[in-house]
């Protein structure tokens, strides 16, 4: 890849390490569709979606998907007779693709926020992009193409001027004039040629985020968050025309060829072809049910391509004269339709810190199992707050992920921030692992999944302590970036074998995984504070006399289950009531204690009985409150104790 | 303090029959033996500086004459025509708060009803406990707020067993604060140019909230705040009573009750509403069988300020109702453009102090783009949008849905920094007037907007640095009698100031009269009172500011000796108020000291703005 700075190990932010739980090949858009292209000549729609994907359809059907941005796209423009394709993306960096093959050529990384539109001088070849870090920088798109990793220097010219964050950009295609909108509500203009400033448009009284410039650059038209289009003269630098056709934000605009018309869509659902000379004269094109993000032309230009904050794609015909005229009316159905798929909106982390079950756009619930990185169940439209009633289980793990849901798919995301990856340890039972020689063994959920990340990284070394347990899918994206900041590097886990890929993963993954992966980190155990005291029923004779002065202050790691603990009373706590000889030791241990065992100490917490199998930061967790200290009544009931009270006490 | 009952009126004609005979002491036996115990008190809690000053006003047979000849002698409390407080050593921040509080439209009236609502729940608790106890119980042990004594010892014996209810830190301080005002209100009454000690109040204040322990000086405004804060809590506890015990008001109160269409001095749409609601509330109650009378005042009530429905009804929360605002905060992401609200309430607004401001805008200006802000969020501090699930830049807006009653405003003068707390004192112009900024009255771009304020009271920073510095508040001099005009809770002096051994007396004599001023019934129409005297609140004798018409009317004839131009007495007064050192000052004088003057460490800090509504608009 070129152009691609050192990451991992720069820098004061922490790298965290994420995946995405998804299919091999996700056909539909997730999320909203942030911008459109057409190739005409290979009657190619690509458009740019919200769960980072840009796709390819090819005669309206899918083709292909160009992944490699981790986060929203919000722009594409194609290049270079349709061969290459620019990207801009909240990742904040600018991708240069391969059109016709798919896949990503370069990644630029000068942004240093969102990067949120393109501009696209045809007749130079000239792309420029601008973000939310308040800067436009200029690209000659033969340089851009022409990178390599060895060649991978690529110098841009900037525009400056811009106070605030730019939402929307506009090129006319002999590129001599670049306007940009922005929340300063004010548009500016420059001639990107010499890279000078020209002069501001004033007007709107909101944030601009659609713009046109007409093919001579003496007009263009502007769509600002205050519901208004404005036509502006750039020669006399006036507003010509204020169109007031829609009822909310303005967020998409088209120019006809000639500028005779503007088509306009906006957070109110509705495009409407609009003649500029004559706004009075205005017809709906449609009415979509969600806000409409981007309108592009058909080939034939008698159509457009609508994308909205759903995943859905539709073309509609544009009015001709004779809809103006009102002779004919206008068609109520898409010509085209190219549909998306449900976006997860709800997603919740199940007791077991394992699975997590979500809702989607379409209202169905699904289980997907974190360990394994992917669905393990699809429940369809049940009730939501049920179904996490019905898993909720009386056990408690500590957070080791975060969960994002910004891409419409399931994002996990491992650090050592807040959430600390490496506090989860189970016991190999528990976590369902088969061949464990021994199932009481502990294992860390986020160590077993980043070894499973890794597993075709040839960089770290694993020890046999550390075995594979279980593959996920190799077609899980990995994702390196700095937390809460810009991606590093994204591949997918099955091509980290690859020569390219292990370089740079020696590069990328930060020490805290190295080091974690490569040893034991068994001191990583969280421990528990807990007093031990004997029940008020249970005959004093019975207790060890010298260990009866005052309850017993214990520390253990927090997986230990109560089991273990009543095997601890047993030998250390019960005994023949005579002082000293603590030396009496475990050889006697039968004797003093009466041929009992394990089994019949009960442990109580807050007057509940425990179960045996419950571990102890359970039982802090549900039953103590976050209090640290808690007393653990034990007592034992003997078979040959006339059972006079406390029947319930009984066991058998 | 022994006021006894049937002395009320008169009491009232006499003092100001005083000012006229210069006789200072009144023929009466009883207010004889009043002013003697007021002597002796002063002998054991203050500098003998009074007892002379007493009698050489009494050889001057009340004849004022010109007061520059006093100012000389060091005696510049001859001018003052209220009660004044002494620095008891860093208190300043104290007295300075006290004055304002004063001097804060309705504030005397309502703290007064406040008191006496506690107190009345207090005797009839005593009273059920008498009725139903065993041997022995004595009645006059029951509590009532001025039964006890100020010395500091007697303070920590405060709600002991002796009470029937056990006191709270909170009711104690708030009941000293009244008696504070009736001591001074005594002072004036008996026009004594001595210097009152607050330190009764002081002690509780300590012994409640531990800040404000040691002699250090302090903040005002932390103050400020934990004495308004104090007394909302006590109006809930009042309200807890009633809630627990609705009989309680309803054996104790009279049946006297309507809407008067009284009209306050500056204030057109008055705040008689409070009044009103409060009222109705009390009645709600008791009151399943005078449903009628209490649906006539449901009307109005309900008619009245229609803002925050979730204020409990029930008990009449004066902070509340005259402190406190409403502020709006409205959150809306950039991308998908959804907002989203949150209201909160407030009882003063900080304004930070802007060193860059350019003061070509108008000083209402300043204010409102200090308190009215917007702020983008974006860069590295962006906003997690709920709907987009994820980080976007958004646009934030604080906006005041409701501005109180009395607007308090804070200008951040402190600042903390590695170097401790520093003094800002750049300068912020104060204006007389400001313009509204709720969010209404900004909407209104073209035409006027619907309310203003007028300042009432400033508290001034004076010096560099918090510890080493001073307060002087400045307070507005109003009629405050209006008041205490139409007030429907007219409660007689005598039930709030009756010692412990007169107590039992004092509530006989106290239900007696209420019976007897229920019998100058209202309708529903107006107040109809049988004497003149009473259309107004009888607090006004207990604890109202009573101004010293002499000093007033002399120092007004000195200064329009010396200015040129005519004076009225109603013209704009104010009283700068430096501990024991009380003077009137012109309008033009305050503004003077309010300009900006370069290099100056005289800052104002606290400014206290009253309501003016002028229109209503319907929603």
């Amino acid at each position: 890849m070129a152009n691609l700075k050192t990451g991992g190990l720069s820098g004061r932010k922490k790298t965290q390490v994420s995946m995405v739980i998804c299919e091999a090949e996700e056909k539909k858009h997730r999320s909203g569709v942030n911008a459109l292209q057409v190739d005409p000549a290979l009657d190619r729609l690509y458009s740019a979606g919200r769960d980072s994907v840009v796709r390819i359809y090819e005669h309206e059907k899918y083709l292909q998907s160009m992944e490699h941005h981790t986060d929203w796209v919000n722009d594409i423009v194609l290049c270079c007779g349709g061969r290459n394709l620019i990207s801009a993306s909240s990742d904040t960096t600018v991708k240069v693709w391969n059109a016709h093959k798919g896949f990503c050529m370069s990644t630029l990384r000068t942004h240093k926020d969102y990067v949120k539109a393109l501009a696209y001088a045809k007749d130079r070849e000239q792309v420029a992009s601008a973000g939310f870090d308040k800067s436009i920088y200029l690209w000659d798109v033969n340089t851009l193409t022409a990178l390599t990793a060895s060649n991978n220097t690529v110098t841009t010219s900037s525009l400056m001027g811009n106070k605030e964050s730019i939402y929307s950009l506009a090129m006319n295609p002999s590129g001599s004039v670049i306007v940009s909108g922005s929340t300063e509500k004010i548009l500016r203009l420059w001639d990107p040629r010499t890279c000078t400033k020209l002069f501001k448009l004033k007007g709107h009284t909101d944030n601009v985020k659609a713009l046109v410039v007409s093919r001579d650059g003496m007009q263009c038209v502007s769509g600002s968050s205050d519901g208004l289009i404005k036509v502006w003269n750039l020669g006399t630098q006036r507003c010509t025309q204020t169109i007031r056709v829609h009822t909310d934000s303005v967020w998409a605009l088209l120019a006809t060829e000639n500028f005779h018309y503007v088509i306009s869509g906006g957070k109110d659902g509705k495009v409407i072809m609009t003649e500029m000379k004559n706004p009075q004269n205005s017809m709906i094109v449609c009415v979509e049910e969600a806000p409409v993000l981007r309108l592009c032309f058909t080939a034939d230009h008698q159509a457009v391509w609508v994308s909205t904050s759903e995943s859905n794609i539709k073309c509609w015909k544009l009015p001709t004269d004779k809809n103006f005229k009102g002779e004919t009316s206008m068609p109520t159905m898409p010509m085209s339709f190219i549909p998306g798929g449900a976006a997860i909106k709800q997603a919740v982390v199940l007791n077991d810190k394992r699975h997590i079950i979500t809702k989607d756009t379409d209202s169905n619930v699904a289980i997907y199992d974190v360990l394994r990185a992917k669905k393990v169940e699809d429940l369809g439209s049940v009730n939501f707050q049920e179904e996490i009633k019905n898993r909720f289980k009386m056990v408690y793990v500590p957070n080791w992920f975060n969960v994002d849901l910004k891409t419409g798919m399931l994002t996990i995301h491992l650090g050592q921030d807040e959430v600390d990856c490496f506090s989860a340890w189970v016991s190999a039972r528990d976590a369902g692992l088969k061949d464990c020689p021994d199932p009481e063994q502990k294992v860390n959920y986020g160590k077993l999944l980043l070894q499973a990340l890794l597993e075709h990284w040839r960089g770290v070394e694993t020890s046999q302590e550390n075995k594979l347990y279980f593959s996920i899918p190799p077609h899980t994206p990995l994702i390196f970036s700095e937390v809460g900041g810009r991606t590093l590097y994204r591949m997918l886990v099955g091509d980290a074998g690859g020569d390219t890929e292990t370089a740079l993963l020696n590069e990328t993954v930060p020490s805290w995984v190295t080091s974690n992966l490569e040893d034991n980190c068994t001191g990583k155990f969280i421990k528990i504070q807990f007093y031990l005291q004997p029940h008020s029923s249970v005959p004093s004779h019975l207790l060890k006399q010298d260990r009866l002065k005052k309850p017993d202050r214990l520390v253990a790691n927090d997986f230990i289950q109560c089991r273990k603990v009543a095997e601890h009373i047993l030998d250390k706590l019960l005994g023949e009531g005579t002082a000293g000889s603590p030396g009496s030791g475990d050889a006697d241990t039968a004797s003093t204690t009466n041929g009992m065992t394990a089994d019949q100490i009960e442990l109580l917490c807050n007057d509940q009985v425990l179960d045996p199998s419950m571990d102890l930061r359970t039982v802090q967790h549900f039953i103590c409150k976050n209090i640290l200290q808690f007393t653990l009544k034990n007592f034992i009931e003997k078979t040959s104790i006339p059972n006079s009270f406390n029947s319930k006490n009984f066991r058998h | 303090m022994t006021v006894l009952e049937d002395e009320q009126v008169s009491f009232h004609q006499k003092a100001s029959r005083r000012l006229l005979t210069g006789d200072n002491l009144n023929p009466s036996d009883k207010n004889k033996r009043f002013s003697l115990k007021l002597k002796r008190r002063h002998s054991t809690e203050h500098e003998v500086v009074p007892t002379k000053k007493q009698l050489f006003e009494d050889m001057l047979n009340g004849y004022r004459g010109s007061n520059d000849n006093y100012r000389s002698s060091g005696d510049a409390v001859l001018e003052c025509p209220v009660a004044t407080l002494s620095n008891m050593g860093n208190t300043c921040f104290l007295n300075s708060v006290i004055y304002t509080l004063r001097f804060a439209p309705t504030f005397l009236h309502n703290l007064h009803h406040l008191i006496g609502d506690l107190a009345l729940i207090d005797a009839r608790y005593s009273h059920n406990k008498a009725k139903s106890s065993s041997l022995g119980r004595n009645i006059t042990s029951s509590s009532g707020p001025s039964s006890r004594s100020t010395s500091s010892k007697d303070l920590l014996s405060l709600g002991s067993s002796n009470d029937v209810i056990p006191k709270l830190k909170v009711q104690i301080v708030t009941e000293k604060l009244h008696e504070l005002f009736v001591m001074m209100h005594n002072f004036e009454v008996k026009e004594l140019s001595d210097t009152y000690q607050p330190s009764a109040l002081l002690q509780a204040i300590r012994e409640a909230n531990y800040i404000f322990e040691g002699n250090h000086q302090q903040d005002a405004h932390e103050l400020l705040v934990y004495l308004l804060d104090n007394i909302r809590e006590t109006c809930d506890l009042l309200a807890q009573h009633i809630q627990h015990n609705p009989e309680i008001l309803y054996e104790a109160e009279s049946s006297n009750l309507s809407s008067s269409s009284s009209k306050f001095f500056n204030v057109r749409r008055s705040w008689k509403k409070p009044n009103k609601k409060k009222d109705k509330n009390a009645k709600d109650v008791q009151n399943e069988d005078r449903s009628e009378e209490g649906n006539a005042y449901a009307e109005d009530a309900i008619a009245g300020d229609p803002i925050d429905i979730s204020r409990r009804k029930i008990g009449y929360n004066f902070v509340a109702e005259d402190f406190e605002g409403i502020t709006l905060r409205r959150t809306k992401c950039l991308e998908c453009e959804s907002v989203t609200e949150r209201k909160e309430p407030f009882y003063d607004i900080p304004v930070p102090i802007n060193t860059n401001e350019n003061f070509d805008a108008s000083p209402s200006e300043i204010y409102r783009k200090a308190c009215v802000t917007y702020e983008k969020l974006c860069d590295s501090n962006k906003y997690l949008c709920e709907k987009c699930k994820r980080y976007n830049e958004a646009s934030r807006e604080v906006s005041f849905e409701k501005l109180p009653n009395i607007m308090v405003l804070q200008l951040k003068r402190f600042t903390t920094s590695v170097a401790g707390i520093q003094k800002v004192n750049s300068y912020l112009p104060t204006p007389l007037e400001l313009e509204c900024f709720c969010e209404r009255c900004c909407q209104m771009e073209d035409g006027p907007a619907l309310h203003r304020y007028n300042l009432c009271c400033v508290i001034m920073h004076l010096g560099g640095t918090m510890a080493s510095g001073h307060y002087i508040s400045y307070v507005r001099l109003t009629d405050h009698s209006e008041d205490y005009l139409g007030c429907t809770r007219d409660a007689p002096k005598g039930s709030l100031s009756a010692s412990s051994s007169e107590k039992s007396l004092n509530i006989l004599k106290y239900i007696k009269n209420r019976t007897l001023s229920s019998t100058i019934i209202d309708t529903k129409n107006g107040l109809i009172p049988s004497k003149s005297q009473n259309s107004f609140c009888r607090s006004i004798d207990c604890c109202g500011i009573k101004l010293n018409r002499n000093v007033f009317e002399n120092v007004i004839n000195n200064c329009t000796k010396k200015a040129l131009e005519k004076w009225q007495i109603q013209d704009d007064l104010w009283l700068e108020c430096d501990d024991e050192n009380v003077r009137l000052i012109t309008r033009r004088e305050f503004e003077d000291v309010l300009s900006f003057k370069p290099n100056s460490t005289s800052t104002p800090y606290l400014l206290f703005y009253s309501k003016v509504t002028d229109r209503i608009l319907d929603d």
